[in-house]
């Protein structure tokens, strides 16, 4: 177990000063994952075009991944829109 | 005698009274309960699932919590409880445990055994009706938190959650005007509002933003409440505190 931090890019960029414990690369990209995912469902329905990304890093600052999630809404019928 | 009793179980007497006026001959047989006291450290099992209990268990100092464990070993807090709650009464009519009941901070519990509660109710229709609101309110919150978990988003959730254990302690005496105690760790609280610890955070930053809260050393300060109230869409109707005493005072001022 090791305590990683999560950076949320979403438009702006929050750093992390708490950080999750982690046993494995496998828990660090499920908690990275779900938590983009969870974010984009909350905040992306109003936008046509939503971007976020969550950047995870180990105590000493290293990057260890980075999740990136584009969400597009495509309107079908141009003309009406 | 009943006189010769300590007040030990007065946080039980307190949170019966939140929901229903009791008379001084029922005040005296709660206060009477056979017990059995019990202190135990943070997060110590009290009941888990498939468990007989005989004994029902009062909080009488620091946090409770029923939780569950998905497959996948992802736990869900699903509630919590504080001095006054019996958080297993259900179980003196659900022989077996369906959920696990655990310690969150080091507690002080009383364990009264099953039979006193049974015949603590006998002849008295006032404790029965308060025992009964208690296991109805219980449900109450349950109802809230599906709607909470399934319809509001981390943010509201979390505001929620601060409003519902405000409200909770303050009806029974354990919180200062628009402070309390809130001991759960960030990991414990997201566990309770289903979302990641990080997501969790982000909420908690938001809040701390738009409604001035603060939350350190496992206590809450709500600089904004008509702010976080509207954060949570908290209507503390559901915790049906003191309906009959407001009809008391409705009467008293027609």
């Amino acid at each position: 177990m090791a305590r990683y931090f999560f950076e949320i890019e979403n438009g702006g960029l929050h750093g992390d000063d708490t950080g999750a414990e982690c046993r494995d690369l496998d828990e660090i990209r499920a908690i990275a994952v779900r938590t983009l995912t969870s974010i984009a469902a909350e905040e992306a329905v109003h936008h046509d075009r939503h971007r976020g990304a969550v950047t995870v890093r180990d105590a000493a600052g290293t990057s260890v991944l980075t999740v990136t999630l584009t969400l597009t809404t495509t309107l079908s019928n141009q003309d009406e829109a | 005698m009943a006189g010769s009793h300590s007040q030990i179980l007065t946080p039980l007497l307190r949170k019966l009274e939140s929901v229903i006026r009791l008379n001084e001959e029922e005040r005296r047989a709660v206060l009477a309960l056979p017990h059995v006291i019990r202190q135990v450290g943070p997060h110590e099992d009290v009941a888990t699932v498939g468990e007989r209990p005989a004994h029902c268990c009062l909080v009488l100092e620091g946090w409770a919590h029923r939780y569950g464990y998905t497959a996948a070993g992802d736990r869900q807090i699903l509630s919590f409880y504080i001095a006054g709650d019996i958080p297993d009464l259900q179980h003196l009519y659900l022989p077996v445990m369906d959920h696990s009941l655990a310690s969150l901070t080091a507690c002080t519990l009383a364990f009264i055994p099953h039979e006193a509660m049974r015949a603590l109710v006998v002849g008295r229709p006032g404790v029965m009706a308060a025992l009964w609101r208690d296991t109805l309110v219980d449900a109450s919150v349950y109802r809230e938190r599906i709607m909470t978990l399934g319809r509001r988003q981390s943010l509201g959730r979390t505001a929620h959650l601060f409003c519902e254990m405000y409200m909770r302690q303050r009806a029974v005496g354990l919180a200062d005007d628009l402070s309390c105690p809130l001991p759960p760790t960030q990991a414990e609280l997201a566990d309770a509002v289903g979302v990641t610890a990080v997501h969790f955070n982000r909420s908690l930053r938001a809040l701390r933003a738009e409604c001035r809260i603060v939350l350190q050393g496992g206590h809450l300060t709500i600089g904004d409440w008509p702010g976080l109230v509207a954060a949570a869409e908290f209507d503390p109707v559901y915790l049906h505190f003191n309906e009959d005493r407001h009809r008391a005072d409705e009467r008293a001022s027609a």
